[in-house]
Formats: structure tokens, sequence, C-alpha cells
């Protein structure tokens, strides 16, 4: 990335004592799609309105295209932005709601017209234009939504849990389309949404948020892989969490006690110092033959999940932990009759994190 | 159906006291009214109305109330409009305040405002000192028994009648559509003027339509800030039952007020289905 298209440094906000965005730096490249993702609070929707210009950052530089927004009030900025109840104009029609933008500027009426049809056209509501809004479904109002934003040839998109209110099945294929739709535009966009299945499906880059800050921006399978942090490991996607501390140190290696016992992990932590070790749990097996480069435990079975090809065995692992294991659905022995059963997993994919401050 | 009716019929009971006493108490005098501006010893005839409409006294009087009415409505929406929006928009406390300012003097009675307007606009009162000391002025301006005196006393007496219900539309306005529009690109004049201004709407047409019937039928402040020498309907109204002693005057008189006060309802109530249904 020569020059990043939306580029983010040092923003921060508080509200009263309350400090929501701690100096964040976030660049974003051309036709890049990017997700902020993060529990309630996080301060997702603050970094959003504050692109946007909806509100004012206490500090740092917000820029598109190199040109500092910072001072610039929304109407100047040319961002276009899809709310999460999409804030349509209830007193327009369809193409009047998508007009709105064009016609403040001052666009002819003739070009007007031209562009709200083609916008239209875009999301495949061309026949709904002369509707009022509210004989749309909820699927149909966000894609008014979306070329409400998107006719003014905004320089950015930005969108906040664009799918928030519609149906799960129905949100699938919208964010499939939308995602296809954006990328055919090379529109670069910021996405906000606490769902990380979305995130995945959608972005090109997720930002994992918590707390104000940015925990790791990097692409889904990479967040996946190999997390940052606690955090981002336990946000994104399922995991097997347990509490440990340090036992032992071995060059690259560290010897780690858990409720469930004694297990290696790759990375440099100090003896006697407390950590979490998370697994992925597909890869997680059940009474696989002891090997050296596995860890291996014993847990007591609490549920099995089936999901068609896949199972998910949750197992008891201690207090503080989580105990996910994801199997073949054949995979599965019969229990035994005190359901413990020895789960284990290779060394590499043992991931160990500083124990994080609760929350 | 039958369901249907089942489920509606044990809530219709409720308002039967209600309407029995509307019935008894308001719809049963106003029909005596209407009989009496049309049944003399003669029988029938529409008469009184031929001859109210015939004298040159009558319409001063009708363009009187009308005029007054529109004055004071105006004058309450230019004041009130901005004051439903700082209702709307303040938080906490200040709009605890603002709001116990609005309501509270509707707890005054008329009589008791009228009166104090009396002592505000007199010669030697606080408009016309404080005129005096700026030097605007060198003499006291007569405000009492004026229409501007009448309808400045008015305007304040019905205010909230304005704000309140331009206030119970606005608050419910979303303060997203104003920031949608922003991004949109729209500045905030156009903003304003394209959305929220034009959603105010129901509340504006519900204030005035509240002003204006509440300002052609007043009696007691226009008697008390502008006298007897100059007519509205109502104090007409009043003046032919209770000093001329002219009850087919008076009811002739007061249907036509009725006939004014219930066209403006209906046409406020065209109107708000009207901006309902556009929605």
């Amino acid at each position: 990335m020569t020059q990043a298209h939306l580029d983010i440094r040092g923003v921060s906000k508080a509200y009263g004592e309350t400090t929501v965005l701690d100096r964040l730096d976030l660049a974003v490249g051309r036709g890049e799609f990017i997700s902020l993702l993060g529990p309630s609070g996080c301060g997702k929707t603050t970094l959003l309105r504050l692109v946007a210009g909806l509100l004012n950052a206490d500090s740092g530089t917000i820029a598109v295209d190199g040109k500092d927004l910072t001072a610039l009030p929304a109407h100047k900025r040319n961002i276009g932005v899809v709310f999460q109840n999409y804030a349509l104009f209830p007193h327009l029609t369809v193409a009047e709601n998508v007009a709105f933008g064009l016609e403040a500027k001052g666009t002819p009426k003739g070009e007007v017209a031209e562009i709200v049809k083609r916008t239209l056209a875009l999301v495949k509501l061309a026949e709904m234009a002369p509707r009022t809004i509210f004989a749309l479904s909820g699927g149909q109002q966000q894609r008014v939504a979306v070329a409400r934003a998107l006719a003014i040839r905004p320089s950015l998109l930005l969108l906040d849990e664009p799918f928030s209110a519609l149906d799960r099945k129905l949100r699938e294929s919208m964010q499939i389309d939308l995602r296809r739709l954006l990328r055919e535009l090379g529109i670069t966009a910021v996405f906000v949404t606490h769902d990380q299945e979305e995130a995945m499906v959608m972005s090109d880059r997720i930002a994992v948020m918590n707390r104000g800050a940015i925990e790791q921006l990097a692409a889904p399978k990479t967040i996946y892989d190999k997390p940052a942090t606690a955090f981002a490991l336990e946000f994104l996607g399922g995991s097997t969490r347990l509490r440990a501390t340090v036992a032992s140190v071995d060059g690259d290696y560290v010897q780690l006690d858990t409720k469930l016992g004694q297990i290696t992990g790759k990375g440099h932590f100090l003896r006697g110092v407390d950590v979490l070790a998370g697994v992925r749990p597909e890869k997680i097996a059940v009474n696989r033959p002891p090997s050296p480069d596995r860890n291996s435990v014993a847990a007591r079975v609490v549920d099995r999940v089936f999901l068609g090809s896949k199972l998910m065995v949750i197992f008891d692992a201690g207090p503080g932990g989580q105990g996910v294991a994801e199997l073949n659905a054949a995979d599965m022995p019969e229990l035994p009759a005190d359901g413990v059963v020895e789960f284990s997993w290779q060394i590499a994919d043992t991931l160990v994190f500083p124990a994080e401050a609760p929350a | 159906m039958i369901a249907a009716m089942r489920r509606i019929d044990p809530l219709a009971w409720l308002a039967v006291p209600a309407t029995a006493y509307l019935a008894f108490a308001f719809a049963l005098p106003l029909g005596l009214l209407l009989v009496k501006s049309v049944w003399t010893a003669d029988g029938f005839t529409l008469a009184s109305y031929v001859k109210f409409f015939a004298d040159p006294f009558s319409w001063r009087v009708l363009t009187n109330t009308l005029k007054i009415a529109f004055l004071v409505t105006l004058v309450t929406l230019l004041l009130g409009y901005p004051v439903a929006f700082a209702l709307a928009m303040s938080r906490g406390w200040l709009q605890v305040m603002l709001l116990v300012a609005m309501i509270l003097p509707l707890s005054i009675g008329a009589v008791v405002k009228a009166f104090s307007w009396q002592i505000v606009l007199r010669r030697d009162g606080v408009v016309n000192r404080f005129l005096e000391w700026t030097g605007l002025i060198d003499e006291p301006v007569r405000f009492l028994f004026t229409e501007t005196g009448l309808v400045l006393g008015a305007a304040n007496i019905f205010l909230p009648f304005m704000v309140l219900p331009i206030y119970s539309v606005v608050r419910l306005i979303d303060p997203r559509l104003s920031e949608a529009a922003a991004t949109l690109g729209a500045g905030p004049v156009y903003g304003f003027l394209r959305i929220t201004a034009i959603l105010s709407l129901p509340g504006v047409v519900a204030g005035i339509a509240f002003v204006f019937s509440l300002s052609i039928s007043m009696y007691v402040i226009p008697s008390l800030l502008i006298g007897d020498r100059y007519q509205l309907l109502a104090t007409l109204t009043g003046r032919s039952f209770l000093f001329l002693r002219n009850e087919t005057l008076g009811s002739t008189v007061a249907v036509i007020l009725l006939i004014i006060a219930i066209a403006v309802v209906m046409v406020s109530s065209y109107l708000s289905n009207r901006l309902r249904s556009a929605r």
C-alpha cells in the first residue's frame, strides 16, 4: 500500500471521563473492504461516526486520499454512510431518497434522474422507484440506503451494522450481493459489525477492536490461524481456552500447568506468569495415540452438539476456561461411563497469550 | 367478525359514561342553541342569518375575529416553533424546566393573565417605561385597547397550545435523518428545510388548529385587553345574551362561530391525514 486511501492517525475520543477511542491508527487501502469487529462499547461505531464527520475527534487526524478532513463538517466530506436503521426519509419515495444527495449538491435535474435510475438498477430496485419506503421489505429498505449512499459517488462508504435488522437467511445472501457490488464498483468500504461471521464473509481485512483500540488488523484467515491477542482468539471463531501458569521455560517453548494437566506451548514467557492457552476446535482430536509433538489432556465431556457433518464436543476446561472440539461426526467414540475422554492437539497449534486482566 | 366484535365490546363500554355526559352537557345545549337561532314565534326561519349577513357591522365583527385569530396564530407559530425544537432537543434538567415553564402558565386562568397584561401594557406600564428609557419614544404609546395589545396578550396565553403539539411531533423525528442528510451533502439549512421542517408539519397543523379555534372563540381576553368598542364574534355572542337580551342574535352568532370552528377542525384533520398518507 503506497498511500492509504483512508488514513486515520492518533485519533482519540472521550465522553467525560470515559475514553472511547485511544490514539487509534488505521490505514485502509483503495478498494479495500475493512470490518471493524468488536463487542458493543468497543468504540467501533464512534470511529465510524468520526470518519463520517458526525462526531469531532478530541485529537488526531482523518485523511482521505491524502486530504485532511478532520476539520470538515459531515456535509463537505463526500463520505457515504449506510445507517443501522437505514435512516431513510419517510416522506420521500424510493427515487426521491436516492436523489436527495444529488439535489443537495445542485446536480442538474436530468442528470439526477439518470443517476437515480442507474443506481437503483445496481441494487435491483428499478421497479420500486415510485414507491414509498413503507411499501418495502427490510431487505429492500437496506438496498435503498445503499443506493442513496452510492448515488453521491462517495470517496468512501461507511456501513454501520447494515444487516442487523434482517433475518439470518436474507442476511447471508445480501452480504454476498453487497460484497460483489462494492468490489465491482471498486468502492473503499469500512463496515462496523459485532457479528464475526459477517466480518469474515464481507471483509478483505478485519480490525478486531476492544476497549477503544485495534487489537489486530489482518485478513480473516490470519486472525483465525494466528490471533494476536487472547481477545482476538476469543472473539473471532470458536476456541478451546485453558487458564495456565508457566511451570518451566525451555528455549522457545514453555511448559504450562493447567487444570487438566501439563501441556507445552510456543512462546516467551517468564516462569510463574499466568497465561491463557488456546486451540482452535478443529485442531483437536479424540483418543489419538500419544505422540511427543502433541499435547494430550483428559477431560469430561459436558455436551455434544450435532451439526450435520460436524460434531461439536463441549468439555470441562476448568474455571475461566472453555473446551470445544470440532470433530467429524463419525470420529466420536462411545462415551465411557465417567464421560472422560482423551483430547489431543499439536504443540504447534497451541496458542499462548498473556492472561488478560478481567474486563 | 363476531369474535372481533366481542373483543372490542367491553372497551367500547368504557366510553359510555363520557359519551352520555357530553350528549347531555354539550350536544343538547348546542342543539337548543341551533334551534333557537332558526325557530321564532313565526316558526322556522333563516331571517336572523339573513339579517346578520346584511349588516355591515356583522361583517366587521366577522373580519375582526378572523384577522385577530390569524395574527395570534401567526405570532404563536413564529415564537413557538423554535421553542418546540429547544424542548425536543434539550435533555435532563433543562428539558424539565422548559416543560414546566411551558405548562405551568396553563394552570393560571386567562382572567389573571389578561389582567397582568393590562398592567404591563398600560400608559405607565413596564413596556412604555422601557421604551421611554431607551429613548425610542418620547411619550407613552397606546397598547391597551388596541389590536396590537390584544394580539400580544392572546398570543402569550395561547403559546403553549402551539408549542406542545409541535414538540410532540418533533421529539419523535429520528435525529439520524438529519445526520443522513448531512452525510449526503446537505448543509444544515437545506437539510432542515427538506427533512425536519416537513416532518414537523403535522404538529404545526395541529398547533394552528388549536390556537386558531381558541382565538376565534376567546371572550375574557378581548374583554379585558380591547374592550367593548371592538367586537369579536364571541364577545358579540355574550353581549347579545347578557346585555341586549337578544337570544336569537346571540344564538345565530354562536352558530356561525361554531361553523367556523368546525371548518378549522375539518381542514386541519384533512391536512394532517394528507401529511400522514404522504409518508
